[in-house]
């Protein structure tokens, strides 16, 4: 009995088209990973642009903090309840009913201006401490126990408070923190509204005060006619001290050395971005190419593989509303996609202690 | 039998495959462009965040930027010079070379790209005239009476604060407005001594040292709490910058808030309009609402502690109008940023 043999004639053409069909699928692939790829790319430039900003104040932050660092503890401590003038290094003779006496009468208040019952005090001997005087103590506060929400009750912000609890509309944990909000308020582009002296704009009508490419400017002078390349905001969004420490005497030691840790935004916008080489716009953001399959009546039920570029509205629609639109740039700009970030940096900040 | 392939089958086949295949292979070709064009951005915008980088880094000292120091370099195409180094040293951040008037530098994959570099310092600028009375400097012992400037928020970088709440009405707020937190630092709360002592008597008081210029704590100075109606506009009454201080803040902002994230970004922007008013005297201070606010002259800085950094990175590239359509451009990617002099020995 002979095998029967099929006829194969014909069977290159199939073979053919299914190596043709996976080319096609292969390229259908390739051009969706460059189409992320594509997207990616483009967030990767604004988020550039965005976190410099961002990095931007934290420059900006950290050269207010050289000059009124003082002042800024103060409105830390008060941002937490804390009495930021009482020296919580320093000595204490004894305790009587959760009530002590230090050796330094410094008259300035008490520890805390919130708080509840919970919060629980105690002394220890500062064993090892070859300047403590003889039979001093040093002050141990657990306020572990209390519960940081502004509104718990025996919690880090309850009342009576002093001004605080009587502001209506205001719960303590705000207003004890106004101090260090005005502190970092005017930390920010754009400030002030309508005048900003540091300013990221690509808008010409407002230049701001950067004597852009001036050795040795007279700030009295005009500004400089400087445009920069895209339009971009940044603020401080928090601020927070993470632990103090440093050596020497705890005596009198107050602002000596400290890890703080600052949380800015910067933001961009995607269009009105331009070149200050040329002063022309740049083509930050291109229409993307697309492959499509199509499978028209007429075609003899072949589906063809199509390259296009996207069209001005799916364009608009994936980088922002036409401009076109709106009445002015201004109104544009409000409503204009933008790409936001967030940095948040520790640092370690050392200043000399002056000793009285 | 096995019959082989025909010619003709070949013919055909090799035919159809040709016709489906050169198509998509020139589109392949130009998809590979594409995607070249996308690398090449790709690393200018690696590049120009590293040069940023260095250039914020604490290893570059602000002095050793010039902002006007690459002249002979491309400028803006208003005339805007581009920064250069007083060390020629730190030029190697920027560039391997100098191709006319632009600087360039070198990709790992060696594409050439031209790198721009501007930056300019925000200078401080002479103050203006407060508006009398609120701003009358009144010597004691003479009784002349100056207007005293002001830094010109509008021109000049300038750094505002909140006094704290201590004082001659700060001390009346917080120890003896609420009876029941006058009870409670009694009852719980440190106090240094015998708490009626403090409680009813501000010369128990020090205030705070730092705040007041000729202050000094054992030679205690009463002027900061002798003068009494809280009801008065507030006034900075004192030569040297020294002035009373009142007690807690009252909010400025609509509806007396103190959440200046609440109805986001309206509560920040709130803030900052409030403290420019009183900072520019468009809007007095007043016992409520006192911030102060410094120039960078009053610390020492009148050529500038900040400066705005701006670097660029140009290279050649193609756009894609359609499947087959190219052209070659010039693409640019641009980072803005400020650098502060924090050295120890500003």
């Amino acid at each position: 009995m002979s095998r029967q043999t099929r006829d194969r004639s014909g069977v290159i053409l199939w073979l053919l088209s299914m190596v043709v069909v996976m080319i096609g699928f292969f390229i259908m692939i390739l051009e969706h990973s460059q189409s992320v790829n594509r997207r990616v790319l483009f967030m990767k430039k604004e988020k550039a642009q965005a976190q410099f900003l961002a990095r931007a104040a934290q420059q900006h932050f950290l050269l207010k903090l050289r000059f009124l660092s003082a002042q800024m503890y103060e409105a830390m401590g008060f941002s937490v309840g804390k009495n930021p003038y009482y020296d919580f290094g320093g000595y204490m003779r004894s305790m009587t009913d959760d009530r002590v006496e230090p050796y330094d009468h410094l008259e300035v208040g008490p520890l805390f201006y919130t708080g509840g019952a919970k919060t629980k005090l105690a002394l220890a001997v500062p064993k090892g401490d070859s300047q403590a005087p003889a039979e001093s103590h040093i002050l141990v506060i657990d306020r572990a126990g209390e519960d940081p929400s502004p509104t718990a009750n025996e919690g880090v912000f309850t009342g009576p408070a002093f001004r605080p609890g009587s502001v209506p509309g205001g719960d303590n944990k705000q207003v004890m923190k106004f101090l260090l909000e005005n502190f970092l308020a005017d930390v920010s582009s754009d400030y002030p509204t309508g005048k900003s002296v540091v300013r990221f704009s690509s808008q010409s009508s407002d230049p701001d005060r950067a004597f852009m490419g001036q050795s040795d400017p007279d700030g009295g002078g005009p500004g400089i006619q400087w445009v920069d390349p895209f339009v971009g905001h940044y603020f401080v969004e928090d601020f927070r001290i993470l632990g103090q420490g440093g050596g020497g005497a705890r005596r009198g030691k107050k602002f000596e050395a400290d890890s703080v840790e600052v949380a800015t935004e910067g933001k961009v916008y995607v269009r009105n971005q331009i070149s200050p080489i040329t002063g022309k716009s740049i083509d930050t953001v291109e229409r993307e190419m697309k492959t499509v399959l199509t499978s028209k009546p007429g075609d003899g039920g072949w589906t063809k593989m199509q390259v296009t570029v996207e069209s001005k509205a799916e364009f608009d629609n994936r980088v922002g509303e036409d401009s076109s639109k709106y009445s002015s740039k201004q109104a544009f700009l409000k409503k204009a996609v933008a790409r936001s970030e967030i940095v948040t940096a520790t640092y370690f900040i050392r200043r000399p202690t002056k000793k009285r | 039998m096995r019959r082989a392939t025909s010619l003709v089958e070949l013919t055909v086949a090799l035919g159809l495959t040709s016709a489906c295949l050169v198509p998509v292979v020139g589109q392949f070709a130009v998809r590979t462009q594409y995607g070249e064009s996308q690398g090449m951005e790709s690393e200018a915008v690696s590049m120009a965040s590293n040069i940023m980088e260095n250039l914020l880094a604490p290893t570059v000292p602000f002095e050793a930027i010039d902002p006007g120091k690459g002249s002979g370099l491309t400028t803006t195409h208003n005339g805007i010079s581009q920064a250069g180094f007083t060390d020629p040293l730190y030029e190697k951040l920027l560039s391997d070379a100098r191709e006319g008037t632009d600087r360039i530098k070198f990709s790992t994959r060696k594409v050439k790209y031209k790198v721009y570099f501007f930056a300019g310092r925000y200078v401080d600028a002479p103050n203006v005239s407060g508006k009398a009375p609120f701003d009358e400097i009144r010597d004691e012992e003479t009784g002349k009476v100056t207007i005293a400037e002001i830094p010109d928020a509008s021109k000049e970088l300038t750094f505002s604060y909140l006094p704290g709440p201590y004082g001659d009405r700060g001390v009346t707020e917080f120890w003896n407005l609420d009876p029941d937190f006058s009870s409670k630092i009694h009852d719980k709360k440190i106090m240094p001594q015998e708490p009626s002592d403090h409680l009813l008597d501000m010369d128990g008081f020090s205030t705070v040292p730092y705040r007041l210029g000729a202050f000094d704590r054992n030679t205690p100075d009463h002027r900061w709490r002798a003068h009494g109606d809280q009801n008065a506009a507030w006034k900075y009454n004192d030569p040297e910058n020294y002035f009373r201080i009142p007690g807690w803040p009252k909010s400025p902002m609509p509806e007396g808030s103190y959440d200046i994230r609440d109805k986001a970004p309206e509560g920040r922007r709130n803030l900052r309009t409030s403290l420019f008013s009183v900072a520019s005297r468009t809007n007095n201070p007043t016992w409520g609402y006192h911030p102060v606010t410094r120039d960078q002259k009053y610390f020492g800085a009148e050529k500038g502690a900040l400066m705005k950094i701006v670097v660029g990175v140009r290279y050649k590239s193609t756009v894609f109008s359609g499947a087959s359509q190219k052209r070659p451009v010039d693409k640019e990617v641009w980072l803005a940023s400020l650098k502060a002099n924090l050295e120890e020995n500003r």
